[in-house]
Formats: C-alpha cells, sequence, structure tokens
C-alpha cells in the first residue's frame, strides 16, 4: 500500500545458541532460537499499531529491528517504500535514526541519574549536530519538555531525575524522542511500570501528539486491554509469528484465532465476575514454549483447545477473514467464524471439517 | 512457575492468612489467569484468608470479596467488591475505574486523574484527595472528611457522604472549587 510508513517483509531474526566445546568437537549441530520468524507487517502513516504477545513471542525484538538496534537474518525492512535494512554505521544511519525514535519501558533506566533533563533531551541533537546554535538548541529542548507536559518547561530543565516521579520522568523520555521531531515512535511497554492514574495521562499525551504532530506509532505491550483503548489496527504474536492482524474492534470483538480468542477471554476488567463471564474464560495451560523449540505445524497447536490433525502437521498462513482482518488459523480458512472455545482448560477439541 | 514456587513456600507452615504483595503484577495475562485460579481454589480447599495488595483493579474484581481502596495513607472507601466496582461512591475510586482500560468495555472513555499523589512529608490539608479531585468543595480544603459506614456497609471518607445521610446519593454541603473536569480521551479525532 502507498500510505504505508514503514513495512516489514518476511522479517526474520535467529540467534545461533552456541554450543558447548564438547559440541563444538563431536561436530553437533548448534541449535537456533527463532526469536521472529517470518512476520510481515505494515503501519500507515498516522496510525496505532499495537504489537500484542506474551514474553518470548517476538514483539521486543520486531521493535528493536525496525529501529536498527538488532540485526535481522531475514526479510526487510522498508521506509516510505525505500529498503533500509541495508543501512548500516552511524553515517548511513543519520536520517533514519532522526525520523524514526524508540521509547523504553523503564524510565527508571533509561535516565542517568547524573545527567539533568535538559542535558538527556538536549544529547541526540548533540550527537546527530542537529538544532543549530546553542540558542536554537535550547529552544528546541524546552519545546520538546513542554509537549511532553513538562510545563513550563524551565522549572524541569535543570533538575535530576531523582526529584522528578515516574510519571514525569517518562515524560522526560517521550521528550527526548520528541526533540528529534520523528515520524515513526516505537513504544515499548511505554507504560508498563507506571500506576493506572498516571497511565492514562501518558497514553492521552501519546494520542495527542499524534494529531498534533502526526505521529505514527508502532505500540508494543503484553496488556491487550492497553492496546484496545490506544491502537487502530492490533497484531497478535506468539513465539515469532503474528496469528492475527486487523482493526481493534475486529480483533477484540471477533477474535478469528483461538489464541486471540483466549487472550481477551482472560485479560482482566475491572468489573466483578457473574458466574456467567467466569465460564466464558478460556485459560490456556502452560506457558508460552522457549523459541528454540517451535513446535511443529501449527506452533500453537500444543496449546490449542480446538487444535485436530491438520494442526499438527501443517502450518496455516494468514487467512483472509473480512473487515481487512487476517488469523493464521486452519479454522479461519474461507472465513469462516471461530467456534466456541471451551471454558475448560484441555477441555475437548472441536472437530473441524475443512 | 517461580511465582507458583513462592506460593508453595507460603503455604508451606499452613497458615491462616496469606498476603500477597502485587502477585502477578509482574506476569503475562494467561500466567496471570493461571495464578489467580489457583489462589482461588486454594482459598476454597485450605480455608485461606488472603489480604491481596494490589494496584490493579482487574485483579481485586476477580479475585476479592471486600476492597479497601487507599488514598495517601488513608481509607477512601471500603466494602464489598460487588458493591463498591458497581457503584463506586468516592471521587477517587469512580476515577480510578474510570482510567482503567476494559477489554470488555466501550475505548473510547479513559478517565485522567490530573496532578500526582501528594508528597506525604507535607500533605494537603483537608482531604487529601482535594487538589486532585473534581467534585472538591470548600470544607474539602479545610476539614479532614470522617469516615462514615452506611447501611450497606460501605465505609466512606468524603464530605459528599457526610454523617446523617444515607449514603446512596452524594450531598454537596458547601460551594465547589474550581474542578479539574473530567476528560474524555480522544482517539484521533479532536485535538488536545
Amino acid at each position: 500500500m502507498t500510505d504505508e510508513l514503514i513495512r516489514v517483509e518476511g522479517l526474520e531474526v535467529h540467534f545461533p545458541i552456541r554450543g558447548s566445546l564438547l559440541d563444538i568437537l563431536a561436530r553437533r549441530p548448534g541449535g537456533v532460537v527463532r526469536a521472529v520468524d517470518g512476520i510481515n507487517l505494515g503501519i500507515r502513516k498516522g496510525e496505532v499499531l499495537a504489537l500484542v504477545g506474551e514474553s518470548g513471542s517476538g514483539k521486543t525484538t520486531t521493535g528493536r529491528v525496525i529501529v536498527k538496534l538488532t540485526r535481522q537474518t531475514g526479510g526487510r525492512v522498508l521506509f516510505e517504500g525505500r529498503d533500509v535494512s541495508v543501512l548500516w554505521g552511524v553515517r548511513q544511519l543519520r536520517e533514519y535514526r532522526r525520523r524514526v525514535q524508540l521509547i523504553f519501558q523503564d524510565p527508571y533506566e533509561t535516565l542517568n541519574p547524573k545527567q539533568t533533563i535538559f542535558d538527556f533531551v538536549a544529547e541526540p541533537l548533540q550527537v546527530n549536530h542537529l538544532g543549530g546554535s546553542a540558542v536554537e538548541r535550547e529552544e528546541r529542548v524546552f519545546e520538546a519538555l513542554e509537549a511532553a507536559g513538562l510545563r513550563p518547561a524551565r522549572e524541569f530543565a535543570f533538575r535530576y531525575p531523582h526529584e522528578l516521579s515516574g510519571g514525569q520522568r517518562q515524560r522526560v523520555v517521550i521528550a527526548g524522542a520528541l526533540v528529534m521531531e520523528p515520524e515513526l515512535v516505537v513504544a515499548d511497554e511505554p507504560v508498563s511500570m507506571l500506576d493506572v492514574s498516571i497511565r492514562t495521562e501518558l497514553l492521552r499525551l501519546m494520542l495527542d501528539l499524534r494529531v498534533e504532530r502526526g505521529l505514527t506509532y508502532l505500540f508494543i505491550t503484553h496488556d491487550l486491554s492497553l492496546a484496545w483503548v490506544i491502537a487502530d489496527r492490533i497484531a497478535v504474536m506468539y513465539l515469532g509469528k503474528i496469528m492475527e492482524i486487523g482493526p481493534a474492534e475486529g480483533v477484540i470483538g471477533r477474535p478469528h484465532h483461538p489464541y486471540t480468542a483466549a487472550l481477551v477471554s482472560v485479560s482482566p476488567t475491572p468489573e466483578p465476575p457473574t458466574r456467567g463471564t467466569r465460564a466464558k474464560r478460556t485459560v490456556l495451560v502452560g506457558e508460552t514454549p522457549d523459541a528454540a523449540h517451535v513446535p511443529a505445524g501449527c506452533r500453537f497447536h500444543p496449546r490449542c483447545p480446538l487444535a485436530f490433525e491438520r494442526c499438527r502437521v501443517e502450518e496455516p498462513p494468514l487467512f483472509d477473514v473480512g473487515g481487512e482482518q487476517r488469523a493464521a488459523c486452519w479454522l479461519a480458512e474461507g472465513g469462516k467464524a471461530l467456534p466456541v472455545m471451551p471454558s475448560v482448560p484441555g477441555g475437548a477439541g472441536v472437530a473441524a471439517d475443512g | 512457575m517461580r511465582q507458583r514456587a513462592m506460593i508453595a513456600m507460603a503455604l508451606a507452615c499452613d497458615p491462616a492468612v496469606v498476603i500477597g504483595d502485587e502477585p502477578t503484577t509482574a506476569l503475562d495475562v494467561m500466567v496471570q489467569a493461571q495464578i489467580l485460579e489457583l489462589l482461588e481454589r486454594l482459598r476454597r480447599e485450605l480455608g485461606l484468608s488472603l489480604i491481596l495488595i494490589t494496584h490493579d483493579l482487574s485483579v481485586i474484581a476477580e479475585t476479592c470479596d471486600r476492597v479497601l481502596i487507599m488514598y495517601a495513607g488513608k481509607v477512601a472507601e471500603e466494602g464489598e467488591v460487588d458493591v463498591i466496582f458497581r457503584h463506586p461512591r468516592h471521587p477517587y475510586t469512580q476515577k480510578l475505574l474510570g482510567a482503567f482500560p476494559n477489554i470488555h468495555a466501550d475505548r473510547r472513555t479513559l478517565d485522567v486523574i490530573g496532578g500526582s499523589p501528594p508528597d506525604l512529608r507535607d500533605p494537603p490539608p483537608g482531604c487529601r484527595f482535594h487538589p486532585r479531585c473534581p467534585a472538591a468543595m470548600a470544607v474539602c480544603r479545610e476539614v479532614v472528611p470522617p469516615e462514615v459506614t452506611f447501611a450497606d456497609g460501605v465505609r466512606i471518607a468524603c464530605h459528599l457522604y457526610p454523617p446523617g445521610s444515607d449514603g446512596s446519593q452524594p450531598v454537596a454541603s458547601s460551594p465547589p472549587l474550581a474542578a479539574s473536569g473530567s476528560l474524555v480521551a480522544s482517539r484521533g479525532g479532536a485535538g488536545a
């Protein structure tokens, strides 16, 4: 699509496992961790795409490849249609690094305790020789701080991180990204360390900035309810692959993949459960297997309450299920609706025809 | 697995009360659901009492019978979870619930609580929540609200629910302060 700001094609990140000396001497082949195992993803200009998954799903690795902190082992990344996967090194990446910024999870670790807020926000400008004269640079820093909601900027600029609350620190981190005037912001769990009341303020700020500055977001989170609140589209990852992708309303309201359906059903809500809602929950057994031992066939089949024979041998592609929604499940072939999920873990699988 | 081991350690001495301090905060949703089911089963089978300390309202909704909402070292509201979560009365409780994303509800409205928690070395006078309260009145700045227990067992410390009122409706007993009204998160549409 032409209005896509960034596009990921067939992205693979495989980390080799270094074997012991004995393994090497015996010439045993080393294993491979398939952190990201072939995903396609496009984000349109001005869109918020949430990448949702449990730990080990490869969502963070995908984000790191996009901001060029991790090297892919296969596939490519296109920014405005231009292949940026071949760009490496300070000189080649200067322009790209300005336009694509990362917001980390932990505001307590991102900030240097010995650096003032001003120095933290000004650093990317200095490193990249941007912002012109000292006066202009100062102006840009203050402007970024105010845009991130730290007003008046002069009052915050010369403080140290320990003088700020968690929410204010995360605003400083956001200001550090904004000062580069980026177009794409990759936010990796930007609010998961914060209290509920502060969380909504920052989500609000991020959505406001999108309107004011035309930002595009890749929002990485393990929390489906957060994705629901902030995203236009949601991509659900499991063990390095996209299980389902589509508009937020569709993915949450009418999931076509059993994994999405299970995640939605166990996503906690602040409503006390009634007997009815309890019965609808599908708690999967076990935990996500590690990416060095990806199951054959559909990688979700060992935990899937609806798995049948075909799932054990053949990996399903992403099937179109209508409304720009796609699901990688044999049950979604031909756009069929998902059968009712059993609420008992490991319950009877539903026979499927087709 | 590690959290299960922690639970096993806590249960080894056959306790009557178990205190869980944010027991599922660092976990993925699926594992969180597993642990919450485990706690629920243990409580039933072993007749345990459980005190759950958490900032996660959804965990309370899932597992608890009663809830006590605290703000800046004081009780804001206390009572049955079913009652409090369905009809929150204290403005702080209302704000908290409104700020919590709910995947099974409309997503366009997310409450924002302005400001930040107070510095407890020098807490605000009167009601400690008044600088952030959308319903604050003149009296809230000066008088610490007393805790009042109403007929349905809900205990509230808020001037909107004074002793003698029946606690079903807020009673404005003094003029309102300029309030930091509730903000509705706009998705993409309107600007700031």
